[in-house]
C-alpha cells in the first residue's frame, strides 16, 4: 500500500526497540534512586510465582496452576489472533472489490473463534475451576471419654505452675 | 423337462430344510420328549422326498441350478446344486439312516435331560450333510464341511460334562481343522489357476489341462490339498487318531455320523472330484488308504471296548474306499461306502442295543464288578438270549463287514479289490496293495469274529452265578431299538445290489453312484473272491478257536494270560501250535505296536504341534519380556550409568515402549540392507 | 500482501465448499449443544445428554447418507484440503453408525450407570473424535489431515481415562506419552516431505522418483515416519504396545469405540498414502527397502506378534485387544493390495469388523456386569446362566476367526483372494508370505477366540451364577449385530453393491 514499505517498517521497529529499551532501563534506574536499599536472601532470589526457584525439576506442582494457565491462555490467544485480524477486518478496499462479504465473512470467523473460547470460559466456570478452592479444613470429630473440663483444668494448673515458678 | 427339474428343485429345498427348521423348532417345544418325534417324523419326510425323486421323478439328467452369490471382479460364485444319480441316492441314504437312526435314539436316549438338543443337532448334521451332497460348488461344499464339523463336534462333546467327551469333541476338531487347512489351500491354488471353484467347469478345465501345462504341479498340488481335507474327515493315516475317541459321543450318534456318513463325506467328495488326483497323487491315495486300512484293522484286535472295535474297523474301510477312489475307481468306493452305511451303522446300533441293555443290568445288580463298564466286551457274553433278532441281525451285519458271501459287504469289498488289482497291474511294488487289502480282509475277519464270540457266545461273564436269568429285550417297548436294526441287517444281504450274490452288476451300479462315466472292462479272475473268502474263514475260525480255548476273565486282558499256553501248545493240533505260537502273538505284538505307534507316535505328533504351538507363543512372550525388552533395559541401563537423568526415570515403561518400537522400526528399514 | 482479485476467488470457493460439509457442521453443533446442555441441566438430566448425542448422529448419518445419495464424483474443496467422495462418505457412515453403536453399548456399562460423573464431556469428546475420524477421512492434504488426526488424538487420550480410577489414569497418561511420541516424529515426517515435495498433498511420488523408482534416504525417511505414526494409530507393530494397556484401562465401550473409530480413520489414511502416493511402487536405494515389503514385513509381524500373544491373556479386554491388532494386520494385508479388489476386501472387512466388535463387546460389558471381572477363567459356568449371550458370543467369535457359515469367513476369503491375486500379478514373495501366515494365523486364532466359549460352557462355576437375562431391546440389538453376520455371509451381494457404487477410478 505505501511506497516505502521497507524503511518505515524497520524505522518503527527501531523505534519500538529503543523505546523499549528507555522505558525498561529507565524503571529500574528510578527504582534503583527512590527505593530503600535493605537486601536480604529472600529479597535476592529471583521471582518465580511465589515458588522456591532452585530445585528438583521434577517436584510437584499445584494442579491448580495448570488450569489456571490454561485460561489464561484462552485470552491470550484470543488477544494475539483479535490483532491481525483487526487489521485486515476493516480494509475498505477489500471490501468494496467483494460487495462486503468480506466483512461479514471475516467477522463471522472471529465470532465463530471467540464463541468457543467464551464456551470454554463458561464452561470452567460453571464447572468450578475457576474458583481457587482453599484446601478443606477437616473436621476433627474424636470424642473423648475425658471431658474437657479436666483438660483446661489442668493446663491452667501447669501454667500457673511454670509461671509461678519463672516468678 | 423344464417343469421336471423345477419340481426336482423344490423338493431337494424341502427335503433339505425340513430337518433343520424341525431341529431348531424342537430346542423350543414345551415337552422336550416331543423333539425326538418331530425331527424324526421330520426326518422320514425327508426319506420320502428322496425316495419319490429316486424313483419317480428324476429322468437321468443332470440338474445344475442355483443363486449366484458373489460378484466382484473376477470372483464370480454362485451356490449351486448338482443333482445326479450319485447325489440323489446319497441324499435318500443320509436321510434314510439319520430317521432310523433318530427312531432309534428316541429310546436309547429318553432318559437324557437335553434330549431336545441331541435332535436337533441330529437334525442341524442331516441338513449340513445333505449340502455336502447337493453341493455343485468346492466352496459351498466347505461351507457345509465346516458346518459338518461342527455338528460332529457337538455331538462328541454331547455329555460335554464329562471331560473325556469335551477332550475328544477338541480333538476332533482340531484334527479335522488341520484337513481342512489343506482343503482350503486346494480349493486357493484352484481358483487362482481357473478362477472357478464350480466342479463340473473345473472337470471340464481339467479335461483341456495338458501335462505340458505351466502350472501342472500347482494343479497336483491342488489335488492333494483338497485330498487332504477328505484325510481329515474320513480318518485316514495320520489324521485317524480322532475317530476312536469320537465314540465318547452317544452311540446312535456314532452310528448316523461316524460310521455311515460323516466319514464317508470324504469318500463322497474323492467320488465327485475324482478328476482332480493326477500324477503322483493318486498314488499317494492309494497308499494312504492302504496303510490305513491295515493298521486300523490291526489296532482293532486288541480293543475290549465294543464301540471301539467297531470305530477301528470303521476307518480301516473307509481305507478301503480311499484306495479305491484313488484308483480312480469312484464307483467302487461309492459302492463300498454304501453297503458299509447299512452294515455299519446297523452294527452301531446293534452295538447301542446292547449297552443299552448293558446299563440296564447295571442299574438292576448290586454286585457288579469294580471296573465294571457297560461297553466292555469281557463282562458280555451269551447275549444272543436277550433278542434273537438283534443276534440274527448283528451275526448279519458282521458276516456283511467280513465280506462272507451272500452279503452286500463281499460284492462291494470284491469290488474294491478287484480294482486294486487292476491298478496294480501299472507295476512296480503295486501288488502291495491288493495284496494288503486282502490280509486286512483276513484281519477283519478275525477282529469281528472275536468280537461276536465274545459278545453272543458262550456265557455272561459278568456273574460266576450262572442261575441269573437273562433279561430279554423283546419286550414291546423295546422294539423301537430292534426294528431300525432289523431294517439295515436286511439290507446288509445281497440283494439290494445284485441278484447274482457273488457278482454285483457293476455297469448299471457304478453308473447310479457316480457322478462321471467309468469304463469296467476288467472282470475278476475266479482266485480273488476265493482267496478272499479263505482268508476270512480263517480268520474267523482263529478267532472263535482261540476265544473257545479260553477262559477269558474281565480282571485280565484277553490272550495275555500265561498258564494255559504251554498246555494248550501241547494238546493242540499243528496249526493250533502255529496259530498261538507264531500269528495270535505275533500279530498282537503287532497289533499292540501298530497302536502304539497310533497311539504314542500319532497322539505324539500331534501333541507336538501342540506343544509346538504353545512354544512360539512362549517363545513369543519370552522375547518380547526379555530379549525385546531386556535389549531396551541394556539400554536404558547404558544411559543409566551415563547419564543422571535415567535415575529419573521412575517405572518408565512407556519409554521402554518408544524405544523398542523405534529399534524395531530401524531393524525394518535395515532388514534388507545389503 | 494479498490481491483484491484473489480474495474473491478465496471466497467463491469458501462459499462453494461450505454446503458439502453438512455432516461436519451437524456434530460441531451437536457438540456446543451437549456442552451447553450439559453446563445448564447436565447434573438433573443427564438423560438429555444421552438424546442430544444421539440425535446429533441422526443428523448428521442422515446428512451423510443425504450427500452419499446426491455427490457424484470427487470434489475437491477448500483449496483442495478436502476431498468429498463417495468412499469417504461411505466411511463416514461407517463412522457415525459405529459411533451410535459405542452410545448404545455405554448405556449398559456399569460405571456410567452408577456414578453420575462427566458424561457431557464424554458425549461431547465421542462426537468430537467421530468429527476428528471423518475429517480424517476425507482430507486431502497433510496439514488438514494432521489437524484431523490431532483431534482424534487429543479427544482419545481424555476418554481413555473415563474410569476415573488409578489404572485408567496410568492407561490414559501411557496414551498420551506414546501418542505425542508419534505425533511428533509424524510431524517431522511431514515437514521433511514438504522439504523434497514442496507440496502438502498427496501427490505421486513415484512420478518425481528418479529412474527405476529409486528415492534417496532423506525421502524415504520422511515417509517411513509418517508411516510410523499411522502405524501408531491402527496399531501395527511395532507401534502396538500401547493397545492392550489403554484398552485394558479404558471403559469397555471405549474399548469397542477404540478398535473400530480411530482405526478406520487410520486406515483410510493409510490407503490414501501407500495408493494414490504410490508408495509400495518405491524403493529407498541406499538401503536397499522396498516400501512394500517393509509395510508387508509389519503386517506379518503384527498378526504373528497378536495372535500368539492373545494365547496367554487371561483378560477378555486384552484379549480383544491383540485381536483388534491383529485385525488391523489383516486390514493393513489388504491395503498393501495392488488392484481394486483390495479395497472391496477392506471395507467390506471393516463392515463385518464393526458388527463383530461391537457384538463381543457388548457381552463382554454384559458379562462383566454380571461377574464384576472381565477374567475369561472368572466366566466359568456362564454358559448355563447367560444362554442367549454365550451363543451369540460362539457365533462372533466364529466369525471372528473366520470360519463358516459367517461373513467374517467371507471377509477372510475375498482377502486371501486379493493377496493371491497380487501374488500372481506381481510375483513378489512377500504376498505369498502374507497369504501363508495369514492362513496359518487363522488356526491359531481359534486357539484363544474359542476359550471364552470354552471356559464357558465347559467349566463349571464353584458357586451359584445368577442367571444374566436380556430384555426385549437388547435382544433386538444383539439379534441385529448377529444375523447380518450371517445374512452376509449368503448374501453378501447386499454389500457388495453398495461398496461396487463407489466410484473407484477417482476415489
Amino acid at each position: 500500500m505505501a511506497t516505502n514499505v521497507n524503511l518505515s517498517d524497520l524505522s518503527i521497529l527501531l523505534l519500538f526497540l529503543v523505546g523499549g529499551a528507555i522505558f525498561t532501563i529507565g524503571g529500574i534506574v528510578t527504582s534503583r534512586l527512590l527505593r530503600n536499599d535493605k537486601p536480604n536472601k529472600e529479597k535476592n532470589t529471583s521471582y518465580e510465582s511465589g515458588e522456591d526457584p532452585v530445585g528438583n525439576a521434577w517436584g510437584q506442582f499445584n494442579l491448580r496452576f495448570y488450569l489456571v494457565a490454561l485460561m489464561f491462555l484462552l485470552f491470550e490467544v484470543e488477544l494475539i489472533f483479535l490483532f491481525p485480524w483487526a487489521t485486515v477486518f476493516g480494509d475498505k478496499q477489500l471490501i468494496a472489490e467483494t460487495n462486503g462479504v468480506w466483512g461479514w465473512l471475516v467477522w463471522f470467523e472471529m465470532m465463530i473463534f471467540i464463541f468457543i473460547l467464551v464456551l470454554g470460559l463458561a464452561y470452567a466456570w460453571r464447572k468450578g475451576f475457576i474458583a481457587w478452592e482453599k484446601p478443606r479444613q477437616s473436621v476433627y470429630l474424636f470424642k473423648s471419654p475425658v471431658p474437657g473440663k479436666l483438660y483446661e483444668d489442668f493446663n491452667k494448673k501447669m501454667t500457673e505452675k511454670e509461671y509461678g515458678r519463672k516468678k | 423337462m423344464k417343469q421336471n427339474d423345477f419340481i426336482i428343485n423344490i423338493l431337494i429345498i424341502c427335503g433339505w430344510l425340513i430337518p433343520l427348521l424341525c431341529g431348531i423348532s424342537g430346542i423350543f417345544l414345551k415337552n422336550r420328549k416331543n423333539s425326538g418325534l418331530l425331527v424324526s417324523g421330520a426326518l422320514a419326510i425327508s426319506t420320502l422326498i428322496h425316495s419319490v425323486i429316486f424313483f419317480f421323478l428324476y429322468k437321468g439328467n443332470e440338474i445344475i441350478a442355483g443363486i449366484p452369490w458373489l460378484n466382484i471382479g473376477k470372483l464370480n460364485i454362485s451356490l449351486d446344486i448338482w443333482a445326479n444319480d450319485a447325489s440323489i441316492s446319497m441324499a435318500l441314504l443320509v436321510s434314510f439312516i439319520a430317521t432310523l437312526v433318530s427312531f432309534f435314539s428316541r429310546k436309547y436316549m429318553e432318559d437324557e435331560p437335553r434330549i431336545h438338543h441331541y435332535f436337533s443337532f441330529l437334525g442341524f448334521f442331516t441338513f449340513a450333510m445333505l449340502g455336502i451332497v447337493w453341493s455343485e460348488n468346492l466352496f459351498l461344499m466347505f461351507v457345509f464341511w465346516e458346518l459338518v464339523g461342527l455338528a460332529s463336534y457337538l455331538l462328541i462333546g454331547f455329555w460335554y460334562t464329562k471331560p473325556s467327551a469335551a477332550k475328544a469333541g477338541l480333538k476332533a476338531f482340531v484334527m479335522n481343522r488341520i484337513g481342512d487347512f489343506g482343503f482350503m489351500a486346494g480349493m486357493g491354488i484352484l481358483f487362482a489357476i481357473f478362477h472357478d471353484l464350480s466342479i463340473t467347469n473345473l472337470a471340464s478345465d481339467y479335461l483341456n489341462t495338458s501335462p505340458e501345462n505351466e502350472n501342472i504341479f500347482w494343479i497336483i498340488l491342488a489335488g492333494l490339498g483338497i485330498f487332504m481335507g477328505a484325510m481329515g474327515k474320513s480318518a485316514q493315516f495320520p489324521l485317524q487318531v480322532w475317530l476312536p475317541d469320537a465314540m465318547e459321543g452317544p452311540t446312535p450318534a456314532s452310528a448316523l455320523i461316524h460310521a455311515a456318513t460323516m466319514v464317508a463325506a470324504g469318500v463322497y467328495m474323492l467320488s465327485r472330484t475324482v478328476f482332480l488326483y493326477i500324477g503322483w497323487v493318486s498314488d499317494f491315495i492309494v497308499i494312504i488308504g492302504t496303510i490305513t486300512a491295515l493298521i486300523a484293522a490291526f489296532s482293532a484286535i486288541k480293543q475290549n471296548d465294543i464301540k471301539k472295535v467297531l470305530a477301528f474297523s470303521t476307518i480301516s474301510q473307509l481305507g478301503y474306499m480311499i484306495v479305491a477312489a484313488g484308483t480312480g475307481s469312484a464307483g467302487a468306493a461309492m459302492f463300498h461306502l454304501f453297503t458299509h452305511a447299512f452294515f455299519k451303522a446297523g452294527l452301531f446300533l446293534g452295538a447301542g442295543a446292547i449297552i443299552y441293555y448293558m446299563h440296564q443290568r447295571e442299574h438292576s445288580e448290586s454286585d457288579l464288578p469294580k471296573y465294571f463298564d457297560a461297553q466292555d466286551m469281557r463282562f458280555m457274553g451269551g447275549l444272543r438270549k436277550i433278542n434273537p433278532i438283534l443276534f440274527v441281525g448283528y451275526t448279519i451285519m458282521t458276516a456283511s463287514l467280513c465280506a462272507i458271501p451272500f452279503s452286500s459287504g463281499f460284492l462291494s469289498k470284491e469290488s474294491v479289490i478287484k480294482h486294486a488289482l487292476i491298478y496294480a497291474q501299472g507295476g512296480d511294488f503295486r501288488f502291495l496293495v491288493p495284496a494288503i487289502l486282502l490280509i486286512t480282509s483276513g484281519l477283519t475277519a478275525f477282529y469281528m469274529g472275536r468280537q461276536w464270540y465274545l459278545v453272543f457266545m458262550g456265557k455272561s461273564r459278568l456273574k460266576n452265578n450262572t442261575s441269573f436269568k437273562l433279561q430279554s429285550l423283546s419286550t414291546s417297548d423295546n422294539k423301537q431299538l430292534i426294528f431300525p436294526i432289523a431294517i439295515l441287517a436286511l439290507l446288509s444281504l445281497w440283494i439290494p445290489f445284485s441278484i447274482n450274490p457273488f457278482h454285483a452288476n457293476e455297469i448299471s451300479l457304478f453308473s447310479s453312484l457316480t457322478s462321471y462315466p467309468q469304463n469296467i472292462e476288467y472282470s475278476a479272475p475266479t482266485w480273488l473272491p476265493a482267496t478272499a473268502v479263505i482268508l476270512t474263514i480263517i480268520g474267523l475260525s482263529a478267532a472263535i478257536y482261540g476265544l473257545t480255548r479260553r477262559r477269558i476273565s474281565y480282571a485280565s486282558p484277553t490272550f495275555t494270560s500265561k498258564t494255559p499256553f504251554l498246555k494248550l501248545s501241547r494238546e493242540q493240533l499243528y496249526f493250533n501250535d502255529f496259530y498261538n505260537l507264531s500269528i495270535v502273538p505275533g500279530t498282537i505284538k503287532l497289533g499292540r505296536f501298530l497302536e502304539k505307534v497310533d497311539m504314542k507316535v500319532i497322539d505324539g505328533i500331534l501333541h507336538a504341534i501342540t506343544i509346538g504351538t504353545v512354544i512360539i507363543g512362549q517363545i513369543t512372550k519370552v522375547i518380547e519380556k526379555y530379549f525385546i525388552d531386556g535389549m531396551v533395559r541394556m539400554v536404558a541401563y547404558i544411559s543409566g550409568v551415563t547419564g543422571k537423568i535415567t535415575r529419573q526415570m521412575q517405572g518408565g515403561r512407556i519409554q521402554l515402549y518408544i524405544l523398542y518400537a523405534v529399534i524395531s522400526i530401524v531393524f525394518l528399514m535395515l532388514m534388507f540392507y545389503r | 500482501m494479498l490481491l483484491a482479485a484473489d480474495i474473491s476467488v478465496y471466497i467463491d470457493e469458501i462459499i462453494r465448499s461450505l454446503p458439502l460439509l453438512t455432516t461436519e457442521y451437524t456434530l460441531v453443533l451437536s457438540i456446543i449443544a451437549i456442552i451447553v446442555m450439559d453446563l445448564l441441566f447436565g447434573k438433573e438430566n443427564p438423560q438429555l445428554l444421552y438424546m442430544a448425542a444421539t440425535t446429533g448422529l441422526l443428523v448428521a448419518l442422515i446428512a451423510s447418507i443425504n450427500d452419499w445419495n446426491t455427490v457424484e464424483g470427487p470434489q475437491n474443496i477448500f483449496e483442495n484440503m478436502i476431498r468429498v467422495n463417495r468412499l469417504s462418505l461411505f466411511l463416514s457412515i461407517l463412522l457415525i453408525i459405529a459411533t451410535l453403536l459405542t452410545i448404545l453399548i455405554t448405556s449398559f456399562e456399569k460405571p456410567f450407570k452408577e456414578e453420575k460423573k462427566g458424561e457431557g464431556e464424554y458425549f461431547s469428546l465421542l462426537t468430537l473424535i467421530t468429527l476428528g475420524s471423518i475429517l480424517m477421512v476425507k482430507a486431502n492434504h497433510f496439514l488438514m489431515f494432521f489437524l484431523a488426526l490431532e483431534t482424534v488424538s487429543m479427544g482419545s487420550y481424555l476418554i481413555a481415562g473415563f474410569k476415573f480410577d488409578r489404572k485408567g489414569s496410568e492407561g490414559a497418561m501411557k496414551y498420551v506419552l506414546f501418542g505425542a511420541f508419534a505425533s511428533a516424529i509424524m510431524l517431522y515426517g511431514i515437514s521433511l516431505l514438504y522439504g523434497y515435495t514442496n507440496s502438502f498433498g498427496f501427490i505421486d511420488l513415484t512420478e518425481i522418483a528418479a529412474q527405476g523408482r529409486q528415492i534417496d534416504f532423506g525421502l524415504g525417511f520422511a515417509l517411513i515416519m509418517i508411516i510410523s505414526g499411522l502405524f501408531f494409530k491402527i496399531s501395527i507393530f511395532p507401534f502396538h504396545v500401547w493397545v492392550p494397556d489403554v484398552y485394558k484401562a479404558a471403559p469397555t465401550s471405549i474399548t469397542a469405540f477404540f478398535s473400530i473409530v480411530p482405526k478406520i480413520a487410520g486406515l483410510m489414511m493409510m490407503f490414501n498414502i501407500v495408493n494414490r502416493m504410490g508408495i509400495n511402487d518405491l524403493e529407498i536405494s541406499s538401503i536397499s527397502l522396498h516400501l512394500d515389503e517393509m509395510l508387508g514385513i509389519a503386517a506379518i509381524f503384527t498378526l504373528i506378534v497378536a495372535n500368539f500373544s492373545a494365547i496367554w491373556q487371561k483378560s477378555g479386554k486384552r484379549m480383544m485387544a491383540y485381536s483388534s491388532i491383529s485385525h488391523a494386520g489383516f486390514m493393513m494385508i489388504a491395503i498393501l493390495s495392488l488392484t481394486e479388489m483390495g479395497l472391496y476386501a477392506l471395507l467390506f472387512y471393516i463392515f463385518i469388523y464393526i458388527l463383530m466388535n461391537y457384538g463381543v463387546f457388548f457381552i463382554l460389558i454384559k458379562l462383566e456386569n454380571a461377574t464384576g471381572s472381565d477374567e475369561i477363567s472368572d466366566f466359568k459356568g456362564m454358559g448355563k446362566a447367560a444362554p442367549v449371550a454365550s451363543t451369540a458370543l460362539v457365533i462372533l467369535m466364529i466369525s471372528l476367526t473366520g470360519l463358516p457359515p459367517t461373513a467374517g469367513f467371507t471377509a477372510k476369503f475375498i482377502l486371501f483372494t486379493t493377496v493371491w491375486e497380487n501374488f500372481e500379478l506381481s510375483g513378489q514373495y512377500i504376498y505369498l508370505f502374507l497369504l501363508l501366515i495369514g492362513l496359518g494365523i487363522s488356526v491359531v486364532a481359534l486357539f484363544y477366540y474359542l476359550r471364552i466359549p470354552y471356559f464357558m460352557y465347559f467349566k463349571e462355576s464353584e458357586g451359584k451364577r445368577e442367571p444374566v437375562t436380556f430384555n426385549l431391546f437388547e435382544l433386538i440389538f444383539l439379534l441385529f449385530l448377529t444375523t447380518p453376520i450371517f445374512l452376509l455371509f449368503f448374501q453378501p451381494d447386499w454389500l457388495f453393491d453398495v461398496i461396487n457404487s463407489i466410484n473407484f477410478a477417482s476415489n
